[in-house]
């Protein structure tokens, strides 16, 4: 019980960094949208995260394997709350100086997800020495399982929020009131789910016009 | 008597005055096969049976070296392939239930004669048992897979509406169903290697090897006869 709030209630700080780099209104509504991301992603991966240990051959029964997922994202999120200040001051300086159209938005997201990044495979190593010494998983064996794991929430984790946007909006978006969770909208440059954007990462088509600070012709 | 290793001069252990430790592998022992009442409970119990299928390929290899218990185990590994996998297909559509069942399980039955009469043929003494048992063990793994995945592409589904993407649900469904069908196959690799002493010369790896790509066209056929190709 106080694994799971402290996960909450680190999430919630880390959302709440995140979402001032746009506007109060982000800001406070992460305060319950990052634990609910989190929630969403372990309820989800539950039956997987057992499967894969089961294939793993780890001595766990499926409430252990809920134990030790839940602590590889409660060790993420104190790790991320860690960071909460890092990411407000960023949040705030940006926030302060943007040109009110695309702004900081794609170093800043760069920042995180290299933090996001940093943070998991951290969590990832010292969960993989837990079960290796608590339950005498070989090491080879503990890293697979560990990491399988944070590929499915990642996965999973990554549509969840790409439905639950948005997090950090770019400024050009500020005084807008947007829905709580803009679900299978059309992002920035079209894609309508996680594993689209991702794709669009990679072939990075041009952003629109009016985010370029082009002159649109009507 | 394990040898104890010289100390060189370049070894920074040796250079702080301490002995380097001496790490031994402990030899491994060999898995007990699974016994009669132990798969005679799976087929009432699930969970049993999700372990046979998953977590003991080296006690499972054990058997089919053994020849014991076989049967069951062969039956378990079906009734797992044909259960497993309904959950998934029924999130793929309701009247897609039999959809998956009929891809993992249907294309090893295709496949299983064929590994069967290959490997009599050249010689290798392998009962049509021990062939079931290690055959079966695919499409029990993929079913045990596609059951985890069942709620995170239900959850895809929900979340995935737009027609038109260039990533739909139904793309992130066949890298699941690849995935569920690699570890199967992983799995049937794992027995296989506790098992190999049954057919100790390396030509059933080769048969095995030559089967994996027979059964893969099948499945890919299978799965576009059955249009889940997306």
């Amino acid at each position: 019980m106080r694994g799971l709030l402290t996960t909450l209630a680190c999430s919630a700080a880390y959302g709440f960094a995140l979402g001032s780099a746009h506007s109060e209104l982000y800001a406070t509504r992460n305060l319950l949208k990052f634990p609910l991301l989190i929630a969403i992603t372990a309820c989800v991966c539950a039956l997987a995260y057992w499967i894969v240990a089961r294939l793993c051959a780890a001595p766990l029964s499926f409430l252990e394997v809920q134990l030790a997922t839940g602590r590889l994202f409660q060790d993420m999120s104190l790790l991320l709350a860690s960071l909460s200040p890092a990411v407000l001051f960023l949040a705030w300086t940006s926030r302060a100086r943007d040109d009110g159209k695309l702004g900081g938005y794609d170093s800043f997201l760069a920042f995180n997800m290299a933090i996001v990044a940093v943070a998991g495979s951290l969590a990832l190593l010292r969960q993989a020495h837990g079960l290796f010494t608590l339950h005498g998983l070989a090491p080879g064996r503990a890293r697979f399982l560990v990491g399988a794991w944070l590929a499915l929430s990642l996965g999973v984790g990554g549509q969840a929020a790409f439905v639950m946007r948005p997090f950090f909006g770019f400024p050009a978006t500020r005084g807008n009131t947007p829905p709580f969770f803009v679900g299978a909208q059309p992002d920035l440059r079209g894609a309508t789910n996680f594993y689209e954007s991702v794709w669009q990462t990679i072939r990075r088509p041009p952003l629109p016009a009016w985010l370029r600070g082009e002159s649109v012709e009507r | 008597m394990l040898p104890i290793p010289q100390p060189s001069s370049e070894d920074p252990a040796a250079l702080a005055g301490t002995p380097a430790p001496v790490i031994a592998r402990a030899p491994r022992t060999p898995a007990l096969p699974l016994d009669e009442g132990f798969v005679k409970d799976a087929l009432t119990q699930p969970l049993r049976a999700i372990d046979i299928a998953l977590a003991e390929p080296d006690r499972v290899g054990a058997n089919v070296v053994a020849g014991l218990a076989l049967g069951r185990i062969a039956l378990v590994l079906l009734l797992t392939s044909l259960l497993y996998a309904i959950p998934y297909g029924m999130v793929l559509s309701l009247a897609e239930w039999w959809k998956i069942v009929a891809l993992t399980l249907g294309s090893t039955l295709i496949c299983l004669p064929s590994l069967f009469v290959f490997s009599s043929y050249l010689g290798q003494r392998l009962r049509l048992e021990q062939i079931l048992v290690l055959g079966l063990t695919v499409p029990a793994v993929a079913a045990l897979f596609c059951l985890g995945f069942a709620p995170i592409l239900a959850f895809l589904r929900a979340t995935m509406t737009a027609e038109d993407s260039q990533v739909p649900w139904r793309s992130i469904s066949n890298v699941l169903l690849s995935i569920a069908v690699l570890a199967g196959i992983v799995q049937l690799w794992r027995t296989w290697l506790a098992a190999r002493i049954a057919a100790p010369s390396n030509l059933f790896a080769v048969v095995l090897m030559v089967w994996h790509a027979v059964f893969l066209h099948v499945l890919i056929r299978m799965a576009s006869v059955l249009h889940l190709g997306g």
